[in-house]
């Protein structure tokens, strides 16, 4: 009788934390959608079925389409002009994510930080997240899924579009809902 | 009946052979201080006189009475280790649910907008959502790649060097 009941308080006490237990990131992401000084855009994994469904012709878009099959979601979340209770920087950024992420790249320049996270589950890949901070932006962005680096990697070694440019691009006015 | 007779029937009274009545006529000659009696026999008859007449106190059942009472009324329990450990589980799942659903009723109440950005699709064209996924992509790729662009760097050099080394010593 005993046993059973301490059975039951062990089980209790694991869905009690399952309950309580969140994605940091979905909490980050969370607090910051709304606010007007972010700019939000989020691809969800019903959206990622559908590009499987897509048809293409273009190579690249075909080499796309291989590089994200696994992937199952993208959020991102960019700020120009960090205000409010927003991290006005990457170390401000970092210290919102859990432990549970580990670095995996960090790259320092004079005009810009950028750092890569990952979550990993056994050998694989289950989030990678990305902070870039500048002067006065700050950029967010979260892929989760089977994540494969080195699919990654060689997307950009193919082709010749302007990822670069990307931060510079995002219109506010399109992708903030 | 004389001294003689009295321990005769003291004798048979100790070897059990008497009967009542016999028993009874040396209780008589007992209390009277017979001489023929042992003074053991004399101070057992004494002793059975002494519990027959003892009485309980007229208070003690009253006493002993408020005393059963009093104990069941003060609830006293024993709380072991194995209670507090159990009122402690019971607290942290009450707590632990607490906290879930006090997550669960914040996010419910977060502006409008805001959590439903957190799940719906900011684009309604999977391929206006393809291109913007593309480029995001790009853009971490890129940056992954410039990150290990100088590990690289060094591997190449690393191998370089390893390949001159095998060839001078090949030389020699």
């Amino acid at each position: 009788m005993k046993i059973r009941n301490n059975i039951s308080l062990v089980i209790l006490l694991l869905l009690a934390q399952g309950i309580s237990a969140q994605d940091a990131i979905e909490k980050y992401f969370s607090a910051y959608a709304n606010d007007p000084s972010f700019t939000s855009i989020v691809i969800s994994s019903k959206m990622f079925e559908l590009f499987a469904k897509m048809d293409t012709s273009d190579p690249e878009n075909k080499k796309v389409k291989e590089a994200i099959g696994g992937l199952k979601g993208i959020r991102i979340l960019s700020s120009e002009t960090a205000q409010g209770g927003a991290p006005k920087n990457v170390q401000a950024a970092i210290a919102k994510i859990g432990k549970e992420f580990e670095l995996l790249m960090s790259i320092d320049e004079s005009n810009e930080k950028v750092r890569f996270y990952i979550r990993e589950e056994g050998e694989k890949i289950n989030e990678l997240l990305m902070i870039v901070s500048g002067k006065e932006e700050l950029f967010l962005m979260s892929l989760t899924g089977d994540i494969d680096l080195s699919k990654m990697s060689s997307l950009s070694k193919n082709m010749n579009i302007g990822g670069m440019n990307y931060l510079q691009n995002l219109d506010k006015n399109d992708k903030t809902k | 009946m004389d001294n003689r007779d009295l321990e005769l029937l003291e004798l048979k009274y100790w070897a059990g052979e008497t009967t009542l009545p016999e028993e009874e006529v040396l209780q008589r000659a007992a209390r009277a201080g017979s001489e023929g009696l042992s003074a053991d026999y004399k101070r057992l008859v004494g002793l059975a006189d002494q519990s027959r007449e003892a009485e309980l106190d007229p208070a003690f059942e009253a006493e002993f009475w408020a005393r059963v009472e009093g104990g069941k009324s003060s609830g006293a329990r024993i709380f072991t280790i194995a209670h507090f450990i159990r009122y402690a589980a019971v607290g942290i799942v009450l707590v632990a649910l607490g906290l879930g659903m006090w997550d669960i009723i914040s996010e419910d109440h977060l502006p409008e907008g805001q959590l439903i950005s957190a799940v719906e699709d900011t684009y309604e064209s999977p391929e206006q959502a393809f291109e913007e996924a593309k480029k995001a992509l790009l853009f971490a790729s890129q940056k992954l790649n410039k990150g290990a662009a100088p590990v690289e760097e060094i591997k190449r050099f690393h191998t370089t060097k390893m390949s001159i080394i095998g060839q001078g010593a090949e030389n020699q």
